[in-house]
């Protein structure tokens, strides 16, 4: 019953979203159908009205049909799982995704492990000695990378490591000599390049997620059970591990099943500056090159893995606390 | 192995258990001897903030910050509780010495399974298959009077607060512990559940004849079930004896004045008064003796000195007066003038 | 007052950050007055160290960076500023319609919110961007908020709803007062601390994002601008492998920096001021 209410908002709220998109692009100023079919027409030296038909099929745009058939194609388009074309590079979104998906992936969920991982043992080790050095230094870690925006740890990391120390390349994502494949100078290369984007993104969730198990495992270690624990003569290693961490880590569950949401997005400006190809990198070109049929897509594809990773961390969390389960 | 019948088998020495606190320091227990038998059930009386439950914790020496044992010695065996490296104080806790705290609904871990924990408790002291242990932990519950089949698998939360306590009391007895320590066992029940648990307790003392320790300041359950009683105040153990001897042939003013203020069932409600003015603030504690502004028995040397421990072959009592109580109990003198009380 | 300075004062962080503030509130509107914008190309004098004429050096075409940082100062915190006040009014009002008059009024408003925090905003807003074409600070402000009231809306419209329920409503009803009336006396006290310390993080993310924005190139209104500076430097200049474009590339980003530090410096003071519990 819960399961059917969650679900139902998730699917609406979906349907804002494609709607939003859909509109928002049939506000798009009429010029720019002139403009963008003006540089078809240059860029294939065909007539005018041809490249104004191109223009119409890329951005799936027909200003010359009714709105509401325009948006039932849409839609149909949609649940089809075609999610448009790009104006620049003349290929479905979709070969694009698939081109740029495995890197941002990669990246972001290398990065999401090593900061949930490295940060809850920290908030753990934290509350459970307090008054340790490591408190104050993991604070002001935190409240340092609270401060700078990825882009600008992103910017100084590039300039020192990849540029001045050249320990780094300083953009895309695998040396050019290489070939795709599992031989050892590819994937050294891959590795070479993630470094820099995944320290970033490291750096930017340790803090947060320090100071989140932080704060829940401070709250459990106050509960009664923890005492009678401790009164049972159980071993340090057994509470800590089952009846501190598996109480403690349950909000850090949650925070992180949202947070698998956000890897089909992976941060624009930090995949532009370091040059990386994934989907971030793709979006920020289309955005400033205003290649609104890639733009719409890419969009499409993150909202819509965004609403299904919070409905699915929702439904996670109340597999994990049987407290929740009861209550349905 | 042999116990006598007259060693004890714990012994706790001018314990004394502090709390560092903004406003001062606190003594909660105050050089408290204490002297648990084999098998026996004692019972320790006291109002709330007498001290009863901080002095439990101090005999497994649990107390935790702010508070802190600040002196004395707890023998076990021969070595000293208080003492122990952090792995034999593991160990001998709940195997030798087990507590039943109040309010026991939260004692268990939410998110895991009844069965889990009692075999995480069985397999942290000594290596017993988890066949063994549940086929244990099922004959324990059964003898708390709950169904195995339907509490083993169940989690904490499904289970009623009564049932989780008594899920607590079969937990405590899993490694047979020689002393069963239990804070406030009946508060918040009941008479009916009362009257219940108790019948349960007196049978597991039969079956595995662990000695329990009762804190409570509920004078019916004392006078119900306990064989020795201690009697506290104020963080000091003020009279303790036998149980007959407390009730009909109390020493100490405190405890005569406890006795007297019990209602019975049947009889004069007339004559019964409560112990006057009420327990002292522990930052600022009266001079010499704590009782002394609310016992009628009060002289300028209560004011000056606190009382020796005066030591009989059954128990002790802790009082400058205690012969004139006595006497005025038995009728020979007339009863003083009650005090003023006290705020 | 005097309290809050006192408070102030105890927490030095808090005193650092209120400092850092003041002074880029002094830099903001005082500073272009004070320093000149000199916009001459000068090719020979690009990416110049640090000097006595150049305190923070010069950029690709030979000005003056630290008069752009000045400059820059402006319009990056006029921006923020505004959007902050723009996100207040939105989500307040929004959040007191939706509690105040409940229903399905409550419920359409509270799942366009939903929208707003699932839906990532960033990606959404450089969409926005680089449709319309923004040239002056007020609609950049505008786009920027116009994803991030949701938070603030939630957050009100909770307030209201625990003042619905409270008895003294009840009382005031026999006593003939509306309860909006009521509420709306009630409810400001409450309110208050909660949008101060908001302010500044609003502003605070308002910088962040609009910088981003920018260095992509979408918003191009002001050359000194931050974000346009970062732009400039990153993707047009070639700074980054120029050894002495260091300072020019670094200087915006110090000065978010410090003023993101700042922001979250003073908030925790304000915090402190606002919620007595807090103190220690």
């Amino acid at each position: 019953m819960h399961y059917l209410r969650r679900v139902f908002v998730a699917v609406l709220t979906m349907l804002i979203v494609t709607t939003l998109t859909f509109f928002l692009v049939h506000s798009l100023p009429g010029d720019v159908f002139q403009v963008v079919a003006h540089r078809i027409a240059q860029q294939q030296s065909i007539s005018f009205e041809e490249a104004y038909l191109q223009a119409k099929a890329l951005i799936r745009y027909d200003p010359d049909v009714p709105m509401g058939q325009q948006f039932v194609t849409y839609v149909k388009g949609l649940l089809k799982g075609d999610l448009g074309t790009s104006i620049l590079y003349h290929e479905s979104v979709n070969k694009i995704v698939v081109k740029a998906v495995p890197w941002t992936v990669f990246v972001l969920s290398v990065s999401l492990s090593l900061a949930f991982a490295i940060g809850s043992l920290l908030g753990m080790a934290i509350a459970w000695k307090r008054k340790t050095i490591l408190d104050p230094i993991v604070t002001t870690i935190a409240s340092i990378t609270d401060a700078m925006p990825d882009y600008v740890v992103a910017l100084v990391l590039l300039v020192v490591f990849a540029v001045n120390l050249r320990w780094f390349p300083t953009k895309g994502a695998y040396d050019s000599g290489t070939v795709a494949g599992f031989n050892l100078p590819y994937i050294l290369g891959v590795l070479k390049h993630a470094v820099l984007p995944v320290v970033v993104y490291t750096l930017q969730g340790l803090g947060g997620w320090a100071l989140l198990m932080k704060g829940s495992a401070v709250s459990v270690l106050g509960e009664d059970y923890i005492q009678a624990a401790r009164a049972r003569g159980l071993k340090e290693r057994r509470i800590i591990v089952s009846y501190l961490g598996r109480n403690a880590m349950l909000p850090s569950v949650t925070a992180l099943a949202m947070c698998l949401g956000g890897l089909l997005g992976g941060s624009i400006l930090v995949e532009v500056i370091f040059a990386y190809p994934g989907l971030g990198w793709f979006f920020g070109n289309a955005v400033s090159l205003r290649d609104y049929g890639l733009m719409q897509g890419l969009f499409f594809l993150t909202a819509a893995a965004v609403i299904t990773a919070n409905l699915l961390a929702d439904l996670l969390y109340s597999r994990l606390d049987p407290r929740i389960r009861t209550e349905e | 192995m042999s116990e006598t019948k007259h060693e004890p088998i714990l012994r706790a020495r001018d314990l004394t258990v502090e709390f560092v606190l903004r406003q001062g320091t606190l003594r909660a227990v105050e050089g408290v001897h204490l002297d648990v038998f084999p098998g026996e059930l004692l019972a320790v009386v006291g109002e709330s903030g007498s001290g009863k439950s901080t002095m439990a914790y101090g005999l497994i020496n649990m107390v935790s910050s702010p508070g802190r044992v600040s002196g004395g010695q707890v023998l076990y065996k021969g070595k000293d509780v208080l003492r122990l490296e952090p792995e034999a104080l593991r160990q001998f806790r709940w195997k030798e010495v087990a507590m039943v705290f109040q309010a026991a609904q939260n004692a268990l871990n939410p998110v895991m399974r009844v069965e889990d924990q009692m075999v995480d408790t069985v397999q942290d002291h000594e290596q017993k298959p988890r066949a063994e242990v549940l086929g244990r932990a099922a004959e324990l519950l059964k003898l708390v009077r709950l169904t195995p089949e339907r509490v083993l698998k169940a989690y904490p939360h499904e289970l009623s607060g009564g049932m989780r306590q008594r899920v607590i009391l079969a937990l405590s007895l899993l490694l047979n512990p020689r002393i069963l320590l239990l804070d406030e066992p009946t508060t918040a029940l009941d008479v009916v559940t009362q009257a219940y648990l108790l019948d349960i307790l007196l049978e597991i003392r039969q079956k595995f004849g662990v000695a329990m320790v009762f804190m409570t300041h509920d004078i019916s359950i004392v006078a119900k079930v306990a064989e020795r009683v201690a009697v506290m105040y104020a963080g000091r153990i003020v009279e303790s004896g036998p149980v007959e001897e407390i009730f009909y042939r109390p020493r100490h003013p405190y405890t005569w004045g406890l006795i007297q203020a019990a209602p019975s069932l049947v009889g004069d409600l007339s004559g019964k008064r409560p112990v006057q003015g009420s327990p002292p603030d522990l930052f600022h504690l009266p001079p010499g003796c704590r009782f002394h502004p609310r016992c009628a028995f009060a002289s300028e040397r209560c004011r000056q000195a606190e009382p020796d421990r005066e030591e009989f072959s059954d128990g002790m009592v802790a009082c400058h007066h205690w012969q004139e109580v006595a006497a005025v109990r038995e009728g020979r003198v007339p009863a003083p003038a009650t005090t003023e009380g006290c705020r | 007052m005097k309290t809050s300075w006192r408070i102030l004062r105890r927490n030095p962080r808090a005193l650092i950050g209120f400092f850092i503030l003041v002074g880029f509130l002094v830099m903001a509107t005082i500073g272009p007055e004070v320093i000149t914008l000199n916009l001459e190309q000068s090719f020979a004098d690009r990416f110049l160290p640090p000097s006595g004429a150049h305190i923070l050096g010069t950029d690709y075409v030979g000005r003056d960076v630290f008069a752009q940082i000045v400059h820059g100062s402006r319009d990056v915190l006029t921006v923020a500023a505004l959007a902050a006040v723009i996100t207040i009014f939105i989500g307040v009002v929004v959040g007191a319609v939706s509690g105040l008059v409940g229903g399905v009024t409550d419920t359409v408003l509270m799942m366009v919110v939903n929208v707003l925090l699932t839906v990532p905003g960033f990606p959404m807003m450089l969409i926005v961007a680089s449709m319309f074409r923004v040239t002056d600070p007020v609609s950049y402000a505008l786009l920027l908020s116009i994803w991030s009231w949701g938070g603030l809306a939630r957050t009100v419209r909770s307030q209201i709803l625990s003042l619905k329920k409270r008895e003294f409503i009840e009382a005031a009803r026999v006593l003939g007062l509306t309860s909006g009336h009521i509420i709306f006396k009630q409810l400001l006290p409450n309110i208050t601390p909660y949008l101060a310390i908001n302010f500044i993080s609003i502003m605070r993310h308002a910088i962040t994002s609009s910088v981003g924005i920018m260095m992509l190139g979408l918003v191009p209104f002001s050359a000194s601008n931050w974000g346009m500076m970062l732009n400039l430097a990153v993707f047009q200049s070639g700074a980054i492998y120029t050894p002495n474009a260091i300072y020019y590339l670094l200087s915006p980003v110090v000065a978010i920096c410090l003023f993101q530090l700042g922001g979250i410096y003073f908030t925790h003071g304000l915090d402190e001021i606002m919620n007595p519990r807090l103190r220690s």
